[in-house]
């Protein structure tokens, strides 16, 4: 993947085939997690979770009072910015082995909030470490998700600075 | 003479302590260029207000980014939530 660069209403980057496609599993995976947020069907035990839909309040009662009320709309919103990601890099302009991608002014904010979700999935996964509720994953695992973190945090920076 | 009455109540409210905050939290995941846009883009800060906000979050663990009515102040963390950050409604 290049830098963003600033196009005439918003900006454009190039991403190689096989990051586009890591990238669009990534926002599917977490368009699924905000959908069943919303419908209260997540494990909120879950740290990757809890992070991603922390409590509004210290006291629990007010907590879970405020997540009752708040959370359906917050994520729907969050799965409108992965449908942004995934609806950006399908439709981007194909080539030999890479693709360009552009996102409006208007999408900006979706992709920025959209990459923050995954890179605090990812987060969350690789401080748990192996084993216990992480079962799922190995240590190969762990370091391919740090790798994707740090590539996740250079398409955000160099998004932000190309505004 | 109502109007007056009503806002000078409030400012007493406020100062004995019973106004609402929106408190960022410090989080190991979020770039600082993202936090900081975060706070430009929804509460319209300047850079350089955004960005000292920004560093209060890193170095202090927390800042308080927005106070009022209750209300209000749940909107900002809701709103927090929906970008990433870890913020809570806080009583003043």
């Amino acid at each position: 993947m290049r830098a963003w660069e600033r196009t005439d209403d918003g900006v454009r980057a190039r991403f190689e085939d096989a990051e586009a496609a890591m990238f669009e599993n990534l926002a599917d995976q977490l368009k699924l997690l905000h959908r069943a947020a919303a419908q209260g069907a997540v494990e909120f035990a879950d740290p990757a979770v809890q992070r991603l839909y922390p409590d509004g309040y210290s006291d629990p009662e007010e907590a879970k009072e405020f997540k009752r009320f708040s959370l359906p709309q917050i994520a729907e919103s969050r799965e409108r910015a992965q449908d942004a990601i995934i609806v950006g890099l399908v439709t981007a302009d194909r080539k030999e082995g890479h693709r360009i991608v552009s996102v409006g002014d208007d999408e900006v904010d979706d992709w920025l909030r959209g990459v923050s979700d995954m890179r605090t999935v990812l987060s969350s996964r690789i401080e748990l470490g192996t084993g216990g509720q992480n079962a799922d994953f190995d240590e190969d695992d762990l370091e391919q998700f740090s790798a994707v973190v740090d590539w996740l945090g250079f398409v955000q920076a160099s998004l932000l600075e190309a505004l | 003479m109502s109007d007056t009455h009503s806002l000078a109540d409030s400012e007493t409210r406020t100062a004995l302590g019973h106004g609402w905050s929106t408190t960022v939290w410090d989080d190991p995941v979020n770039l600082m260029p993202y936090v900081t846009y975060v706070f430009r883009q929804y509460f319209g800060y300047s850079r350089e207000d955004a960005e000292q906000l920004m560093l209060q979050v890193h170095n202090a663990g927390r800042a308080s980014v927005a106070s009022g009515d209750r209300e209000q102040q749940e909107r900002h963390v809701a709103a927090m939530h929906g970008y990433g950050l870890q913020a809570t409604v806080e009583r003043i």
